[in-house]
């Protein structure tokens, strides 16, 4: 005899209800006068289910729902591996769905919000200024960068304020990327200019050496000393173990080594540094440009530590406070917002505002992938919940309760959710890596490794979605009327048609998914092959450009106008080339503008003209680039080299029409900066800035003597390009061995510029190639069973003389209703997409009717193909037989 | 079996009937119904499917305990006896319950002839 026990097992359960059985059947034999097996089946009458009892009875128990989520995770695995095309499928797009999404998501991340590499970054904050009003400023960067000046400016009320107590920053560092040019194997260095704190506030703690000393940034131009990043020490400096005070020269300039930066660190810039060097260098390092005393100049970055428990609205208010009095101090027409953003890659104001019209299509493009793989998997569960209908039949009439069912089925759900985002977590990891390699420039410093975060996203996505396709489905094939299921016989006409119409439906978003990603993809296809048929206004084959880097090197500029000239020459007497000469900015790449201010003409109409795009070129360029004078002339060679008060210049027909709206433009004169010009030529519009860019206003005008920017060389050859790339970097070693040349083909820029567009038409399509493939499945499987449920109304209409005809149409019309409605309403998205897309379609109308009666023919077409094999069926049916079956 | 009509029991007094069976002494779940429908007079039904789950219920409040022990039939069966937080429940459902039947009966009143002629 055991003890009182409350802990008890189902076989002690099942026990007592078989003893109770006992009993009972003994009552009905001794009273009822049954035979045993009579009684038998009365007992167990009386007393209803025995299993029900026993499943209620173990639910009861405390650690059940483990042990049930076990039971259903093993039913699920089952499942799906006796329908392995299904899971396939399902597991497959999915994972190409919420794969997307995560490689997406893990970019932005990475740019936009993942701290920087350095301790505690979350006490790590950046400070930018949009300013607001009347002023002016020079721009090296981002317009929301700050000058040095500023920068002490606020060091100075962070430290006064942190004397009283009452700073919500402890310390702020200033950082400026930049590019050098060193005595090293590529010649090239990146790397940033610092305060000296800056490792002190970064929380880098160096390999080797030292970080920088405040005296160190005591006095401009002294001391030369340089930390190298890990990698560069490493690299270029064969790990050398006495790295620690070699001299090394950084444009010309003779520096020592203080120390070396820990593995992995490349600064907090996004094209990673390789160096540093207090910004105390800087009027050193550039050769008498002098970055530091310059007042509005926007090309530092600043960052800075929060007092613990301090917010960055603290610190901001704080800066507020000093940025207004400079305001009134300096410019009261001026108003400066601070911005305090915890410390990114990419977080500066300007990036924000405009990486979020980006971001939000991208996202769009995958929450519409996301939407439609959730919109198949759904048709085919419900598809599924239709054949499974009998085996459900079976285990509700067994006694399992529909929650259970529903719990089932949605763990299925659940198990195909998890197992595509797993798939699409791994592709993830593939995926991202591969887009720093499509953006045009190496050496991103991006952090995309697998995060946390990132991880429970694409769990929580995942389980959303399971929901998202799981629950209705699982509604549906639960909601039977049993008898009828049990005998396998369809369910009632309610529910199979209650479950038609949601499938209709479905399809209908289905269509409407991909109609919407095969127009954007369209319009892209569309503006592509415009922009590669586009005529730029000037020619790009066979041209080359060379950019030199004389300015890093402390030439003076008499020595870099003779040195440019040297290996000009030497390019013009190659053999081929037909015409070369200097520019700046070269076209496609860069962007010059300023206002121009009319001085002839009537004084009425000489109101200023913004925002005009100028280049500076030498008549060479022109022809190189064949450029298409359409009055006057070309600027002549003496010209170029005539540095009077009054210059020649040549204006795109735009500009003219501007300048001069109802005369003639030649011969007019106009100011631009402190120089005034007069129209020698009128040159038809080209495509200089951007090829999605048409009428650019635009002035050719010859370059200053003593220019402070290098300028490019450009030639046109009818040799091979190739040749030109190979020596003419060569040639520059010959004059100096410091001299670097980059090369580009002209021809490489238009192909850049296309990329982007390219790869989102690229993306665009096969999402929407998918979609619509997921369509047209949804589309047969629903045709498919509407025939298949209206067989005998269809034998009725055959019986009662409706032809072959009659029949197609009949079942046409009626799978055709959705794909009309998802096709309408898709149509009137993509018109509202398309005029959001207009800055990226290179002129193409958003309207393209090409792009939209193309899609249309194409969805309508195959959806028609899709349900021709069904209905054909359809008419096949024998109504002699059919009527007799059912 | 007697035409006399049989009836459901009324939501709730499952429990507070087990209880009140168990005043009396230790008894297995068939004993258990049967005294039920018995005390009754064969006028209250006990749903045998229902019964465990309550009985259950009851053991897991600790107002019954159980053990396994042997029937008048000679049969292994599991007892049930009445704790004494089980008298306790007992004595305050059977008040309510009386409580409420009284207050039924008055608004009630005297029985109606029916067509049916009970």
């Amino acid at each position: 005899m055991s003890n009182w026990s409350n802990n008890r097992s189902d076989d002690d359960f099942r026990n007592e209800l078989a003893s109770h059985l006992e009993e009972e059947v003994e009552r009905q034999m001794k009273q009822r006068g049954l035979d045993e097996a009579n009684a038998r089946f009365a007992a167990r009458r009386t007393f209803g289910n025995v299993l029900g009892a026993v499943e209620r009875f173990h639910e009861s128990r405390r650690w059940a729902w483990t042990e049930r989520i076990t039971q259903h995770v093993r039913y699920a695995v089952r499942a799906l591996g006796q329908h392995p095309a299904f899971a396939v499928t399902a597991i497959g797009s999915l994972a190409i769905g919420i794969g997307f999404m995560t490689a997406i998501f893990t970019i932005f991340y990475a740019l936009v919000f993942r701290g920087l590499p350095v301790p505690d970054a979350s006490r790590l904050v950046n400070v930018y200024q949009i300013l607001q009003g009347d002023y002016n400023r020079g721009v090296h960067g981002t317009g929301s960068w700050i000058s040095y000046l500023e920068y002490r400016n606020y060091v100075a009320a962070i430290d006064s304020a942190r004397r009283t107590g009452g700073s919500a920053l402890a310390s702020a560092a200033v950082y400026a990327p930049a590019e050098w040019t060193a005595e090293t194997r590529n010649g090239e260095l990146r790397g940033e200019y610092v305060s000296c704190n800056y490792f002190g506030v970064a929380g880098v703690r160096l390999e080797k050496g030292r970080g920088f000393t405040p005296d160190e940034c005591a006095h401009v131009g002294d001391p030369a000393v340089v930390v190298l990043s890990h990698a560069q020490w490493q690299g270029e400096f064969g790990a050398d173990s006495a790295i620690i005070g070699r001299r090394v020269r950084i444009n010309q300039v003779p520096f020592s080594v203080v120390g070396v930066a820990p593995p992995g660190y490349m600064g907090m810039t996004i094209l990673g540094a390789s160096a540093w060097m207090p910004v105390t260098m800087q009027p050193a390092v550039e050769h008498g440009r002098d970055s530091l005393v310059v007042q509005d100049w926007s090309w530092m970055i600043m960052a800075a530590r929060l007092v613990p428990g301090a917010s960055a609205e603290q610190a901001r208010a704080q800066l507020t406070v000093t940025a207004a009095q400079r305001d009134r101090a300096l410019n009261p027409k001026r108003k400066t917002v601070v911005v305090v953003s915890p410390a990114a890659l990419l977080n500066f104001p300007e990036v924000k505002r405009e990486g979020a019209l980006a971001a939000g299509f991208i996202t769009l493009l995958g929450v519409v992938l996301v939407a439609m793989v959730c919109a198949n998997i759904m048709n085919l569960l419900l598809a599924r919940g239709v054949a499974r209908r009998r085996e459900i039949g079976i285990r509700l009439a067994i006694g399992a309760s529909r929650a259970r069912l529903v719990e089932q089925l949605l763990t299925e759900a659940s198990l195909i959710a998890l197992l595509g985002a797993a798939a699409g977590y791994a592709l993830a990891y593939v995926l991202p890596p591969l887009l720093p390699r499509l953006i045009p420039v190496s050496d991103l410093q991006v952090n995309l490794a697998p995060d946390g975060r990132i991880l429970v996203a694409t769990i929580v996505v995942a389980l959303v979605t399971a929901i998202v396709f799981g629950l209705v489905p699982a509604l549906h094939a639960t909601n039977m009327d049993l008898a009828s299921a049990a005998k396998g016989a369809m369910a009632t006409r309610a529910g199979h048609v209650r479950t038609s119409r949601l499938r209709s439906a479905i399809v209908g978003v289905q269509v409407g998914g991909s109609a919407i990603l095969l127009v954007v993809s369209a319009l892209f296809v569309r503006a592509v092959s415009r922009a590669a048929l586009v005529d730029p206004g000037y020619v790009t084959d066979n041209v080359v450009s060379f950019k030199l880097n004389l300015n890093q090197l402390g030439y003076s500029p008499e020595r870099r106008q003779a040195t440019m000239d040297m290996l000009r020459d030497r390019i013009g007497a190659t053999p081929g080339v037909m015409a070369q000469g200097y520019v700046w900015p070269l076209p496609l790449l860069g962007r010059r503008t300023e206002p121009v201010v009319p001085l002839s003409g009537r004084a009425h109409d000489r109101r200023e003209i913004p925002d005009v795009n100028m280049a500076n070129v030498t008549p060479g360029v022109i022809d190189a680039l064949q450029i298409r004078i359409v009055k006057g002339r070309n600027i002549t060679a003496a010209e170029a080299d005539n540095a009077s008060d009054q210059r020649a210049a040549v204006i795109s027909e735009t500009l003219a029409q501007l300048l001069v709206p109802d005369g003639e433009a030649l011969g007019s004169v106009f100011r631009v900066d402190d120089r005034t010009y007069h129209v020698v030529g009128v040159a038809a519009d080209t495509r200089y800035i951007s090829l999605a860019q048409d009428h650019e206003t635009f002035v050719y005008m010859p370059p200053s003597r003593r220019p402070s920017e290098d300028l490019n060389i450009l030639a046109r050859t009818s040799g091979s390009p190739a040749q030109l790339e190979r020596l003419v970097p060569l040639w520059g070693k010959e004059i100096d061995p410091g001299i670097t040349v980059q090369t580009q083909r002209m021809s490489e820029r238009v192909e850049m510029e296309l990329r982007p567009v390219k790869l989102a038409s690229l993306a665009a399509g096969a999402i929407g190639a998918l979609a619509m493939l997921l369509a047209l499945v949804g589309i047969y499987g629903v045709v498919s069973y509407a025939v298949s449920q209206q067989t005998r109304e269809i034998a009725i209409r055959q019986a009662l003389g409706a032809t072959r005809r009659g029949v197609l149409q009949f079942v046409m019309r009626q799978g055709s209703r959705p794909v009309v409605v998802g096709l309408i309403v898709a149509m009137a998205v993509s018109l509202g997409l398309a005029q959001v897309m207009r800055k990226l379609l290179f002129g193409i109308n958003p309207l393209d009717p090409l792009s939209y009666a193309g899609v249309l023919v194409l969805l309508s077409g195959a959806s028609i193909l899709a349900m021709y094999g069904p209905a054909r069926r359809a008419t096949r049916i024998s109504p002699a037989v059919a009527l007799r079956e059912d | 079996m007697s035409p006399k009509a049989r009836e459901a029991l009324l939501q709730g007094t499952l429990d507070l009937l087990i209880l009140r069976t168990l005043i009396l002494g230790a008894q297995h779940g068939h004993g258990i119904a049967r005294s039920i429908e018995m005390g009754s007079n064969d006028t209250l039904l006990v749903d045998h499917g229902s019964l465990y789950p309550a009985l259950q219920r009851l053991e897991s409040r600790k107002w019954i305990k159980a053990r396994w022990g042997t029937s008048d039939n000679n049969r292994r069966a599991r007892f049930y006896e009445i704790t004494a937080l089980g008298r306790k429940q007992l004595g305050a459902e059977a008040g309510r319950w009386r409580r409420i039947a009284e207050a039924m009966h008055r608004i009630l009143g005297p029985e109606f002839a029916t067509e049916e002629g009970r």
